[in-house]
């Protein structure tokens, strides 16, 4: 064999010897994410924020979710609320921001009554709640 | 410098270099497979801080329950009286966000109900690397007024 073999050879065996660290490395570095862990984070946030929510008392004997039932039938209970039921909202809001430690946006709807920060395509929305003897349908969503 | 030499000499540098790109692919290889299951050592708290989220407030040390039934939310007499399990280095607290309550306040015996923050567990660390925080909402249950508030867990992890 020839010197020019030999060095030719040799130089096919180097390059080889690249191309296979290279794909080694590029096949580690594209690894998918896993994000299941988050996405299950998200999840178990919007299940509980929905049940605190709905349950949370507005006033003695009244929670939040008594109180949808009446505004949506236009008879607020609570005093607190001055019979506007818009004023739901401003106790819905902190406690949805207070709870979120996330610096996400949300949506809470529950028939007029919409409280929503920011817009988004992808929600991880709460399991809804049935309302016995209601049309009313509650609905919370974080993205 | 005889043909022979010369070659010898070649041969030994093709050698030390070869020898340097094995050593370098070792390296990163070890480097990769260090921070591999550093990640892994990180997913695993996390998920374990999940769980213990997920399972808390459903235990039957803290949560409420009436005539059998489990109310899916935490008895605040219980955590007055709690005597928790060892959960490790972490910090386990549950803080009112409705109705608000000015200050921090920590609930005891004394200053219950008009306090926003009850203590479940506290072992810290006094040196630590990394500090996880994640935080799920619950509700309270208040047995004296028969009233409902909400509140957050908040699990603080030490590594």
């Amino acid at each position: 064999m020839k010197k020019a073999q030999t060095e030719t050879i040799g130089l096919v065996i180097i390059v080889s010897l690249l191309a296979f660290i290279l794909i080694f490395v590029l096949q580690i570095l594209n690894k998918p994410v896993d994000n299941s862990l988050n996405d299950h984070y998200l999840q178990l946030n919007a299940d509980n924020l929905r049940s605190v929510i709905l349950k949370t008392n507005v006033c003695k004997d009244v929670s939040i979710k008594d109180e949808l039932i009446s505004c949506n039938s236009g008879n607020p209970e609570c005093p607190i609320l001055n019979n506007d039921c818009n004023n739901l909202k401003n106790i819905i809001k902190p406690i949805i921001e207070n709870s979120l430690n996330i610096n996400r946006n949300y949506k809470f709807s529950a028939g007029t009554i919409i409280v929503q920060k920011g817009n988004c395509k992808n929600f991880y929305t709460a399991a809804s709640e049935p309302i016995p003897y209601s049309s009313l349908n509650i609905s919370l969503g974080i993205c | 410098m005889k043909k022979a030499e010369l070659q010898m000499q070649e041969t030994m540098l093709v050698i030390f270099i070869v020898t340097i790109i094995i050593g370098i692919a070792l390296f990163t290889f070890y480097q990769i497979q260090l921070k591999s299951i550093e990640k892994s050592k990180v997913e695993l708290e996390q998920s374990r801080n999940l769980i213990l989220l997920e399972t808390l407030p459903n235990s039957i040390e803290l949560s409420y329950s009436n005539l059998g039934n489990e109310q899916n939310s935490i008895d605040t007499l219980k955590l007055l009286n709690s005597n928790s399990l060892n959960y490790g280095f972490k910090d386990i607290s549950i803080k009112q966000v409705y109705p608000e309550i000015n200050g921090e306040i920590i609930c005891n015996k004394q200053s219950y109900p008009n306090c926003n923050k009850y203590v479940v567990y506290s072992k810290k660390l006094s040196k630590y690397n990394s500090l996880e925080v994640i935080s799920v909402p619950v509700s309270l249950y208040f047995p004296y007024t028969d009233e409902y508030k909400s509140a957050v867990l908040e699990v603080k992890s030490y590594s």
